[in-house]
């Protein structure tokens, strides 16, 4: 499941740059979108990642409450900073 | 920033090629696409940090994938650190801007020079592994003896909290220069808190894509991310490291390492030249 997410995000990451890169080429002004489109598939590929690993955990519950809340943690670190910079 | 067709098809096959380079090396490949961007390409230093760190994010998923299927990643010690990378990759991003671009420049040639040297000499790996030693500090256990044939080794965690404060470091570093910072990180889990060499490379890789994550989500927010530049770059990484890993594994790797040494250090001199103009 985790190499899944990895594959899949990279992948799509790459498609959407290729259609990007061909609409930029085409003077199309939604290569922008698609590239947005592109950069946020792949920032969210990590992240998802540590949100399965911590779910799909096979060790035992005490520390899998760990794993989940430190994880929890970053995402909301990282989504504290993202808000107070918009 | 408005780019020409011919550019973007520029900036593909610089990043194909940088992609291919760090491939064959076993780099993240930040440390080939910052010098290429600012010294052949001209970009700005932090627009060229700003998409390197994006295309780390990528490169880092695929190296990912390989140490996952190793078995050596230790999760919970990774989740951990990255605690303060990810606060790191924040200041980091934040305080690119005040930051000269010689200062800037002097560091990069300095991570250049360290990251050379890291990947030609032979590491050695400065954690003790025995059956005698626990690890209650972390619970940080993994099945190290069982991937590596030493039946019952097995290793303790030190300096968990003077860890995730040099993490704050790493991630700093890495956000700011474009790099992944496994450079700082591999030593520091290997010498400082005794992790097995194998087991703080495959758990740096790990790191390396929610630090660079964070970084970017950061850049992107700020609007300091040049957006005609990341698709050409991540597309032209992606595509070259895929090419180079199916294709060219078979080639001299000491010879590539050594001739990228030779050309790495003329670079990390140029770089620290165009520092001393910025200034």
């Amino acid at each position: 499941m985790t190499l899944s997410i990895l594959r899949f995000g990279n992948s799509l990451s790459f498609a959407l740059f290729i259609v990007s890169i061909f609409l930029h080429f085409l003077n199309l002004n939604y290569w922008k979108i698609s590239a947005q489109l592109g950069v946020f598939v792949l920032l969210l590929t990590p992240i998802a990642r540590i949100a399965e690993i911590a779910f799909a955990s096979r060790k035992n519950s005490k520390e899998r409450l760990r794993i989940v809340m430190i994880a929890a943690l970053i995402i909301m670190i990282v989504g504290a900073a993202a808000l107070e910079s918009r | 920033m408005l780019i020409e067709n011919s550019s973007l098809l520029l900036f593909f096959m610089t990043a194909f090629g940088s992609g291919a380079l760090a491939s064959v090396m076993g780099l993240g490949g930040g440390v080939i696409l910052v010098p290429v961007f600012t010294l052949l390409l001209g970009v700005p230093f932090s627009t060229a940090a700003a998409t390197s760190i994006v295309a780390v994010v990528a490169a880092s998923n695929g190296a990912a994938i390989k140490f996952h299927q190793n078995g050596f990643t230790n999760v919970n010690l990774g989740i951990w650190l990255e605690l303060g990378t990810v606060v790191g990759a924040i200041l980091g991003v934040l305080l690119v801007g005040s930051v000269p671009q010689g200062v800037l420049f002097f560091t990069f040639s300095v991570v250049l020079i360290l990251a050379t040297l890291s990947m030609l000499k032979d590491r050695k790996d400065r954690a003790q592994t025995s059956k005698d030693v626990l690890h209650e500090s972390l619970d940080t256990r993994t099945d190290f003896s069982e991937k590596i044939g030493i039946n019952g080794s097995d290793y303790k965690v030190r300096h968990p909290v003077l860890g995730l404060f040099l993490s704050v470091f790493a991630g700093l570093l890495s956000s700011m220069l474009g790099v992944g910072g496994g450079i700082v990180k591999v030593p520091m889990m290997n010498s400082l808190m005794k992790v097995p060499l194998k087991i703080s490379v495959a758990t740096s890789s790990f790191m390396i894509g929610i630090t660079a994550s964070a970084g970017a989500l950061m850049y992107l927010l700020q609007s300091k991310l040049e957006l005609a530049l990341v698709a050409p770059t991540v597309a032209g990484v992606l595509l070259g490291s895929y090419v180079a890993s199916h294709f060219f594994s078979r080639l001299p790797q000491l010879l590539i390492k050594r001739s990228f040494a030779v050309l790495a250090i003329i670079v990390a001199f140029r770089m620290f030249m165009k520092g001393l103009e910025q200034l």
